[in-house]
């Protein structure tokens, strides 16, 4: 028992760290994250610069806030977009015959096979690089894993004694999945959807990292990571900050996926 | 004849409510009682204290539940495994979910026996399985033993479940609705098994059931469930025959049967067993109960007709009957 | 006469090997008749109460309702069909939405099927109901079913069955989850409804001493067959199926 509660707060803590970093980047930003200062490159932590400067002399404190609002924007929209076409294709596929249902789901089934990350590069480099279409790309890998928890929660909530009375009484199928199967998914959807938004961060600086997201002179986690690649050994709090952030954000999300789940799944019950 | 075992007061409450009050009870060697009552009033809580088996947030508050004359929630954990391990077997309502899927049934009735002997009696605990599931009327042992729970019957999971209970030899077997699941031909075999089994061991059976004619024919004492407490308790033909308690008199007029008449509309106790029972002061069945009286909302004591027969009722403690 | 069913047979794939739930079965219901339908688990009872309420589709035969074919019925004709028959299931507890208040669960029928209907009449409707079965609206239209107990669940969901005004009341093992004092409350209810609206019932149930209180035909099935169907003094007391008589003695015993 406690021990959910635990994870649930503390995701909600590192999510909240986030989202002030998040806010922040709209009040008050140091410095423009494309000034660059050749004379003052890998300045240590001053009151001038919170977090020091990176090798082109650019304030680490700015690019870290600009990058996680890209990183939040990125992912969220991208998971949204994903989530509502992959809910979409998984209800269809559950409330379809078997032939198109089987159709349906071979598809998504193959988009599965797929590393999220080898689809993502793939389209990316289909579409060509940018944040759009990086988003478009996070969108795309998170469809299969929506279509395959709408088309087994309808499955599985078709079986329920509520649902065959619902029917008895002449409910239509959309009726039966808007109104009488969703307050039964909404949970695992909010769940699922947590867990997603930290993957989709993760995927966005990767693409990033790889040169395939945010372009230079642009800030993104990934990207400041992959600048800061050469200089790990001789100054490494370029790479510290931009990671902690992003292992936060991650660890956030995941988290408080996690607690909600264990929180409303994880009640024992006796008798 | 020693006790076997022995409830004193036991209460239990979990976050919100009391489940068990002063449940107190007593049962000697080679000795059945049966414990009936409706859905929520606590037999298969009690069965679970005796067991040691509460879900973690059930806590026993007073009293204490002697096995052979030990106090079972005085050992550890390890010592109350080993010591239930050996004295308890337990047959669970549900066979289905009691048998694992996916291991044979010779794993799974020879595990507790391997685990107490160590490894070498594995042999011998395969040949005391099938020489009990013989006893429990089942022809074919080796091919019971080695197929998956799926590949039998509901009867035969339900034989299966009594032979592993026996396993270690217990001096006492706690049985949760045996009958209950099963389809009426079937449960007259079950019914015979147990008949059978108790002529043949020396064995003390707990049994919950509401199937009274099951009672009748296999219980020496009854106690009654309502609401948590034992509301009556005493020698089968005590309770069954001579019921005082007004509870006990509705639930034994109340079960279905073929001398139902169709003209008339049936028995019934009005209302509900409802939260606020459970933690009243007096009677819990206060508010169904076509004889209550002010009196009834007091403390009602325990009154011993006979040397066997308890009630608690305001009737008998009042001395109206 | 109301419903005839006539040869239903019903195939179910259980790993790749064809089962017959359900082999030719055949039967009449008249108007305000009740049909007892009694058969241990696996007869195919509670498949053979969903074909006949529309719920399944037989894999042959037909349902006639009215003497017209239940699977060509539309537009109008379905809904009148699917209003005219309710169920009552064995489990009350898992026939209601645990997310839903009972106010919202008893308003849903009537808000798919009377579009017209405004809130207060609604309201007044199931009020009214529950006041019927035995219940308190003020104590009950705002809670959600984990409130209740499985009886007064049961009472509700007869509640529910009964707001569409049904001709037929097809009751699938509606008693077998219930205690016995809760038992005798509900078929007391059900008798005296019967009595007081004319509707007819299927009631389903292995426990036969219940069928024959409550039924004027007993049906008895074994394996998906009928084995015996007829008045139910009668086949009580004169079982001629040598099945039907080890069901009757084992519930005398």
């Amino acid at each position: 028992m406690k021990k959910h509660k635990f994870t649930l707060y503390f995701g909600i803590l590192l999510i909240s760290i986030i989202l002030i970093l998040f806010f922040i980047s709209f009040i008050y930003l140091p410095y423009p994250v494309e000034e660059m200062n050749i004379k003052g490159r890998f300045l240590p932590p001053s009151k001038a610069h919170l977090l020091g400067t990176d090798h082109f002399g650019r304030d680490i404190f700015s690019r870290v806030l600009v990058s996680t609002r890209s990183a939040l924007a990125v992912s969220v929209s991208s998971v949204f977009i994903g989530s509502v076409c992959g809910l979409i294709l998984g209800a269809i596929a559950a409330l379809s015959p078997v032939a198109i249902e089987s159709i349906l789901m071979r598809f998504v089934d193959a988009l599965m096979a797929f590393p999220g990350i080898l689809s993502a590069m793939m389209l990316s480099a289909v579409l060509g690089k940018g944040v759009i279409n990086a988003s478009i790309a996070i969108a795309f890998f998170m469809v299969p894993v929506f279509a395959r928890l709408s088309y087994s929660m309808i499955l599985e909530n078709r079986k329920k004694g509520y649902v065959k009375a619902a029917r008895s009484y002449g409910a239509s199928t959309i009726r039966l999945v808007v109104f009488h199967m969703l307050p039964d998914m909404i949970t695992r959807l909010i769940t699922q959807l947590s867990t997603s938004i930290g993957t989709a961060i993760l995927t966005e600086s990767s693409l990033s990292f790889l040169g395939l997201g945010i372009q230079p002179p642009g800030a993104s986690l990934g990207l400041m990571l992959s600048e800061a690649k050469g200089y790990v050994l001789t100054y490494p709090s370029q790479a510290i900050w931009p990671g902690l952030v992003l292992a936060i954000a991650v660890l956030g999300f995941c988290m408080l996926g996690d607690g909600i789940n264990s929180l409303l799944h994880g009640e024992k019950s006796y008798e | 004849m020693s006790d076997i075992l022995k409830l004193n007061k036991i209460s239990a409450h979990d976050d919100a409510r009391t489940l068990l009050k002063d449940v107190s009870l007593s049962l000697g060697e080679n000795e059945t009682i049966a414990f009936i009552g409706e859905s929520g009033s606590g037999k298969t809580i009690t069965l679970k204290a005796i067991l040691g088996l509460l879900p973690d947030d059930i806590k026993i508050s007073h009293g204490s539940v002697e096995i052979c004359g030990k106090d079972i929630y005085s050992l550890n954990k390890k010592e109350k495994r080993r010591f239930l391990g050996s004295h308890i077997g337990f047959v669970a309502q549900n066979t289905v979910n009691y048998l694992h899927p996916l291991l044979r049934v010779g794993v799974q009735m020879t595990d507790g026996y391997i685990t107490f002997n160590g490894k070498k009696s594995k042999s011998e605990a395969y040949e005391k399985a099938a020489k009990l599931l013989t006893s429990v009327g089942i022809q074919d042992p080796d091919r019971v033993l080695s197929s998956y729970p799926s590949q039998l019957s509901g009867g035969m999971r339900q034989r299966v479940n009594i032979a592993t209970a026996l396993m270690m030899n217990p001096s006492m077997l706690l049985s949760d609705e045996p009958t209950t699941a099963l389809d009426k031909v079937v449960q007259k075999q079950v019914i015979d098994l147990y008949l059978s089994l108790l002529k043949e061991r020396a064995l003390s059976l707990v049994l919950v059931s509401h199937d009274l004619f099951f009672v009748n024919k296999i219980a020496d004492k009854v106690a009654v469930f309502y609401s948590g407490q034992v509301v009556e308790i005493g020698l089968k033909d005590e309770v069954l025959s001579n019921p005082l308690h007004p509870y006990t008199k509705a639930l034994l007029a109340l079960s279905p049967s073929m001398d139902m008449d169709k003209r008339k509309p049936l028995n019934e106790i009005k209302g509900y067993i409802s939260e606020e029972d459970r933690s009243r002061v007096g009677c819990p069945f206060f508010s169904r109960c076509p004889y209550s009286s002010k009196s009834c909302e007091q403390e009602v004591k325990e009154s011993f007709v006979t040397p066997t027969h308890c009630v608690k009722c305001t009737l008998i403690s009042g001395g109206q009957i | 006469m109301i419903l005839e069913a006539t040869a239903i047979t019903k195939d179910f794939k259980v790993k790749q090997k064809k089962f017959r739930a359900l082999d030719r079965v055949s039967f009449a219901l008249d108007e305000k008749e009740v049909l007892g339908i009694v058969g241990e688990s696996g007869s195919g009872k509670s498949t053979l109460g969903e074909i006949v309420g529309g719920l399944q589709k037989p894999t042959s035969g037909s349902v006639y309702y009215d003497g017209k074919d239940i699977s060509n019925l539309n537009g109008d004709d379905k809904k009148l069909f699917r209003r005219s028959v309710q169920f009552v299931f064995q489990s009350p507890k898992e026939t209601m939405n645990p997310y839903f208040s009972i106010r919202t669960i008893l308003a849903e029928p009537l808000r798919i099927n009377y579009r017209k209907l405004s809130k207060t009449e609604i309201e007044r409707s199931i009020s009214d109901m529950l006041i019927r079965v035995g219940m308190d609206p003020k104590n009950t239209l705002s809670y959600r079913p984990s409130h209740f107990s499985g009886g007064q669940l049961q009472r509700i969901a007869i509640a529910r069955a009964l707001l569409l005004d049904p001709r037929i009341l097809i009751c699938d093992e509606c008693t077998s989850s219930l205690d016995v004092s809760l038992q005798a409350q509900i078929l007391n209810l059900l008798v005296s409804l019967k009595k007081e609206i004319g509707v007819s019932m299927i009631f389903i149930s292995h426990d036969i001493s219940v069928v024959r209180y409550i039924s004027d035909r007993i049906m008895v099935m074994k394996d998906g067959h009928v084995v015996e169907i007829g008045e139910s003094d009668e086949i009580i007391t004169s079982p001629k199926d040598s099945y039907t008589k080890t069901l009757v003695e084992t519930a005398y015993r």
